[in-house]
């Protein structure tokens, strides 16, 4: 792995442009570092300040309060008991969330690229004004010489949607993330093209309440989506039936009633052989087939010849043990899932493996059913007042030729990738990418072809809490605020009864680091944009958005997370 | 009072929820730990289990930390909960060697540190910190005298082993299985 115009330069604790150094690792995760701060043992709850959040993590964003000791220092974060995403018990991600806060890794200043004499490339430290500077000036040559569409953003997390804000006032519609198609991706192309909806996130099943739960390829309780392993427990402590398909006996497969080792990449060929056995044993659920399905004798035609004999020589799962789990997916309807799982990314089949999926829960009558998969509702905030985004020329798909990505309904972040390296049957190549919280080397597949596009690049910024490989990469990297230093946006994310929460900052930003609100705010102010950021502040905003819905501001920060009538 | 903790193993997943609060309730240094997690697997391929649990100090009723400590910095308190006090801990190391669970270890400050139910937490009416953020509620804590806790629930519904009966520690750590 090397590129010829952009050097790998490591990124150390003490400084910029020398080789990590071992005592860094030590501290990797940070978690105790405040113990560093005071050697004193555990402060009382009483002693402390709860200020509310929720988690940057993972995408799950369980509501929490994080707690602050009377010297400032961060001691700990604890679930919000209100909140549906996590009923006041975190996962430990999120419980050592604090690590993110006190690493000593820590992005901590704004970093520039220079080249010396003899050729060796290293990081300068630098100003904001300067870094940001620096930025504007590239974005607005790249926008004269080749378009404002030739700007991509990659991104990842709550914040990426004020870089996105950003983005598109500047005038590009590339702005990608690449946990669409490397995860949820096709799951949510299958589904929407058997439902007309996707199963969105969290995932919208009543895992609590089912009598079944077929898992397949799904590693809840290795995977903590905290919801789903809490209601995984309730429905172990109900007596549920769960079914694990999985070639390695997983944590979820020791806790399975079955557990099929099925030879990898053969899933659906099982699920077809299910479908049959449904269908043929006169198991389905007729009425809300008939009721709310079209295509029924298609399916019956496809599958006819799909038995469990003809599936056992593809995955070796015995034809009596097909049978019987078919069996216990019928007996438990419509209480039952065959969870659609998150990352689903695996053998190029994806959308047709997710497709059997929800075709079987159908089937089965699960969908829109107690036990099954609920009906999400969620709370829409209106947007705060803002001009119309540029309309741009050209998006994405324009690079390539016509119907070649006519099922994905999210810019795809290989698309981004693939259009950044010059060809000539392409329309136009994209010459600057911004990546914000997502390590690009390690989030699209085919590291060479990343690297090489990496090198076709005029431009890449890289605004991150922490150095990781994609920040090697960068010509500017921005050191951002960890999420227990800022606010972002509101939580908006559907359940069974829709909720809010907020995210505050528990600690004043650590180093020269600086909340996402702000460096986009800066950077909208040097491309002529500052009519997309009226407001002085991000909380002008939360507060105004908040008092459209009955809440406000004060009251958020009071609670934290906020329940509404459905 | 008895204190005791009753762990599930058919619903624990290992995440370690419970090793990283415990961390961070107490200000447990850098690279230590009070409480850890156990997977036991057993039997051969297709006929496979695991076994997850979660461990700590048993605050057993006969611990031979205690006795063999010779300061009397370790020394059991009301409900049973076997405590170390660490100014008057000289980190000899006895109960290190004593304890049949390894459920101790040398503080950096030089003292012996562990597990302590998060009595601090009892005192005001919580529950341990561990057994408070499991998000498979696979820990059951109570007092044992109490038939309606917790802890005597969860023994009286299911069968449980404890770890290393033949020391004959009497240790109060309970494992449903």
């Amino acid at each position: 792995m090397k590129t010829n115009r952009r050097q790998f330069i490591k990124i150390s604790t003490l400084g910029t442009g020398a080789i990590a150094l071992g005592l860094s690792s030590l501290n990797f995760n940070g978690i105790n570092a405040a113990y560093a701060a005071e050697k004193n043992e555990a402060v009382s709850d009483e002693d402390m300040t709860p200020y509310p959040t929720f988690c940057e993590v993972c995408f799950w964003k369980c509501a929490a309060w994080t707690y602050v000791d009377k010297k400032g220092e961060i001691r700990k974060i604890i679930g919000n008991k209100e909140d549906p995403h996590c009923n006041g018990r975190l996962c430990p991600r999120g419980t050592g969330g604090i690590g993110m806060y006190h690493d000593e890794d820590r992005l901590k200043t704004p970093l520039i690229r220079e080249t010396k004499e003899n050729g060796t490339q290293y990081y300068r430290e630098a100003s904001w004004e300067e870094a940001l500077d620096l930025i504007a000036s590239k974005m607005s040559k790249i926008k004269k010489e080749h378009g404002p569409e030739c700007v991509a953003l990659f991104s990842h997390g709550t914040g990426g949607k004020l870089m996105g804000h950003l983005v598109k006032a500047f005038g590009s519609p590339n702005i990608s993330a690449p946990s669409f198609a490397q995860c949820r991706g096709p799951r949510e192309v299958a589904f929407t093209a058997t439902y007309g909806e996707d199963v969105q996130s969290p995932e919208r099943t009543d895992i609590r309440d089912t009598k079944c739960l077929v898992l397949i390829g799904s590693h809840i309780g290795e995977n903590m989506h905290n919801g789903q392993i809490q209601e995984m427990s309730d429905a172990i402590d109900n007596g549920a039936t769960i079914i694990t398909v999985d070639p390695r006996f997983s944590t979820a497969a020791s806790h399975s009633k079955y557990w099929l080792p099925i030879k990898p990449a053969t899933d659906l060929a099982l699920l077809l052989a299910w479908t049959h056995v449904l269908i043929e044993e006169e198991l389905y659920d007729k009425e809300y087939i008939k009721k709310y399905a079209f295509g029924f004798d298609e399916l019956k035609e496809h599958v006819k010849d799909k038995t469990p004999e003809w599936a056992f020589g593809i995955t070796t799962i015995e034809p009596e043990i097909i049978r019987r789990t078919a069996r216990e997916m019928a007996y438990a309807s419509p209480a039952v899932i065959v969870h659609p799982g998150r990352h689903v990314t695996w053998y190029g089949d994806d959308t047709q493996r997710s497709r059997a999926i929800a075709i079987l829960n159908a089937l089965l009558g699960s969908w829109g059913r107690r036990g099954g998969f609920y009906v999400p509702e969620k709370v829409h905030l209106p947007k705060y007042p803002s001009p119309p985004y540029p309309k741009p020329s050209r998006t994405w798909k324009d690079a390539y030729p016509p119907g070649k990505y006519n099922l994905v309904h999210e810019v795809l972040s290989t698309g981004i990738c693939d259009a950044t390296i010059p060809n000539p049957d392409m329309d136009y190549q994209l010459r600057a990418w911004i990546v914000y919280g997502t390590n690009l080397l390690a989030s699209l597949p085919d590291q060479n072809k990343t690297l090489e596009a990496i090198d076709n690049l005029e431009f890449l910024v890289v605004i991150d809490t922490m150095p990781m490989d994609i920040t090697a990469y960068a010509d500017v990297v921005l050191p951002e605020c960890t999420y227990l230093e800022r606010y972002d946006f509101v939580r908006t994310s559907p359940h069974r009864e829709p909720f809010l929460a907020l995210r505050m900052p528990a600690a004043k930003p650590k180093y020269d680091s600086k909340p996402n609100w702000w460096i986009a705010k800066q950077l909208g102010s040097r491309l002529g944009l500052d009519e997309y950021f009226k407001c002085d502040s991000i909380e002008e905003v939360l507060d105004w958005q908040l008092k459209h819905v009955g809440s406000s501001l004060e009251e958020m920060k009071r609670i934290g997370v906020k329940k509404f009538d459905r | 009072m008895r204190y005791a903790m009753a762990i599930d193993t058919k619903k624990c997943v290992g995440c370690g929820d419970c090793v990283v609060a415990c961390q961070t309730e107490n200000n447990v240094p850098h690279g230590y730990c009070r409480d850890w997690i156990v997977e036991n697997v057993s039997g051969s391929y297709p006929n496979v289990e695991i076994e997850l649990r979660s461990e700590r100090c048993n605050h057993c009723d006969n611990a031979p930390c205690v006795r063999c400590c010779p300061t009397g910095a370790s020394h059991i308190v009301e409900g049973g909960i076997v405590m170390v006090t660490h100014n008057e801990c000289i980190g000899c190391g006895a109960c290190i060697e004593s304890c049949p669970y390894d459920a101790r270890y040398s503080h950096p400050e030089g003292y012996v540190d562990k597990c302590t139910f998060c009595k601090h937490r009892l005192d005001k009416g919580q529950n341990p910190a561990c057994v408070e953020v499991c998000p498979t509620k696979c820990l059951h804590f109570g007092d044992l005298d109490d038939p309606n806790s917790d802890v005597s629930k969860a023994l009286k519904n299911r069968r449980w082993k404890v770890l290393a009966p033949e020391a004959g520690t009497k240790p109060q750590l309970y494992f449903l299985t």
